[in-house]
């Protein structure tokens, strides 16, 4: 056999070896963009700069603010512990306020088995959201039904954007609908 | 004269219509059902909860093995270890229900030999609703353990406040 019939040969041989490799890559690139678990949603250590897009001003509110302890802080929280899940437009249903009395800023995540499904941006004092948004992927983990889990409410300085020493942890019930 | 007897035989006929009648025999009873119907609003719990906290700054002085006295053999002037200031969290019920606040520590890392202590271990606060006044509850914060040496006010864990 001459060279030239060897190199082509294993040039015929490397073809398919090749398009193996491509699809792989492909399928990889198409997991990792479209597929792939993003991880825990983890709490930011400085407020959110984006304010919650659903934030309604409270009706009525005076914004008296309450005594703040020098160096620490206060902080109102007003809410029901029923929240509703729609899975068709991906949204919470909720009563949940940050009364113009507060000293601080709110971030409000909503927790169901150590899972962070919902997270706001940045309630300020005299705000209160009735909907929030799911975070992507969130309502492929739900399912109808009844669900035990938490508001997790953490606590920012509204001028340094620095988080509290203080949370606050409320227990809720979630019912999904689909 | 037919007008009479018109209203003779009409008479006569209404009186002859059969009509269903129930006896009551002796020492029977008539019975008749009673309706009724309840109607209410179930009144809805709506949580309002104010929770404020004291600066939260604990200094840790560590323990002084003191001076050697060459004459006695012995240190003189040591210090035990101890902590510098005490922390307050105070929760405010305005709920028309009651509730039960309980806090819990968890160390930032790096600082795990650091722990706080609370003089309660949940604070059940009664519902507004029952003097119709709010009702208040405090809870000490006080720090125990050691700091690692270097530490300048750092963030050494966070306090949660369980609303339940």
């Amino acid at each position: 056999m001459s060279n030239y019939e060897n190199e082509d040969s294993r040039q015929k041989k490397a073809i398919p070896i090749l398009l193996i490799i491509t699809a792989l890559a492909v399928c990889v690139a198409v997991w990792a963009l479209f597929f792939r678990d993003s991880g825990p949603v983890l709490t930011p250590d400085q407020a959110p700069v984006q304010e919650e897009v659903n934030a309604e001003a409270i009706e009525g509110d005076t914004g008296e603010k309450m005594e703040s302890p020098q160096g620490g802080g206060s902080v109102s929280l007003t809410f029901s512990r029923d929240v509703d899940i729609d899975l068709s437009d991906e949204t919470a249903y909720l009563i949940f306020a940050n009364p113009g009395k507060s000293n601080q800023d709110m971030v409000l995540q909503i927790v169901v088995q150590d899972t962070v499904i919902v997270q706001s941006g940045t309630l300020k004092p005299g705000n209160q959201v009735t909907e929030l948004k799911l975070l992507d992927k969130a309502a492929k983990r739900l399912s109808e039904g009844v669900y035990e889990g938490n508001f997790n409410v953490l606590y920012y300085h509204p001028e340094t954007g620095e988080k509290a020493i203080v949370n606050t942890v409320i227990p809720i019930t979630i019912t999904v609908n689909e | 004269m037919k007008k009479l007897i018109s209203a003779i035989l009409t008479l006569a006929m209404v009186m002859t219509m059969p009509l269903t009648v129930f006896a009551v025999g002796q020492g029977e009873s008539a019975t008749a059902e009673v309706k009724g119907t309840y109607t209410g609003k179930e009144t809805k719990v709506v949580y309002s909860v104010d929770i404020s906290w004291t600066a939260m700054d604990f200094t840790y002085n560590d323990a002084y093995e003191g001076e050697w006295d060459t004459a006695t053999h012995t240190y003189k002037n040591a210090t035990p270890a101890n902590w510098e200031g005490t922390g307050t969290i105070t929760i405010t019920n305005h709920s028309n229900a009651a509730i039960k606040a309980t806090p819990a520590y968890a160390a930032a890392a790096g600082y795990a030999d650091a722990s706080m202590g609370f003089d309660t271990a949940a604070l059940n606060i009664a519902s507004a609703a029952t003097n119709n006044a709010a009702e208040t509850g405090t809870i000490t914060v006080t720090p125990a353990g050691k700091l690692p040496a270097g530490t300048t006010a750092a963030v050494i864990g966070t306090i949660t406040v369980t609303i339940e």
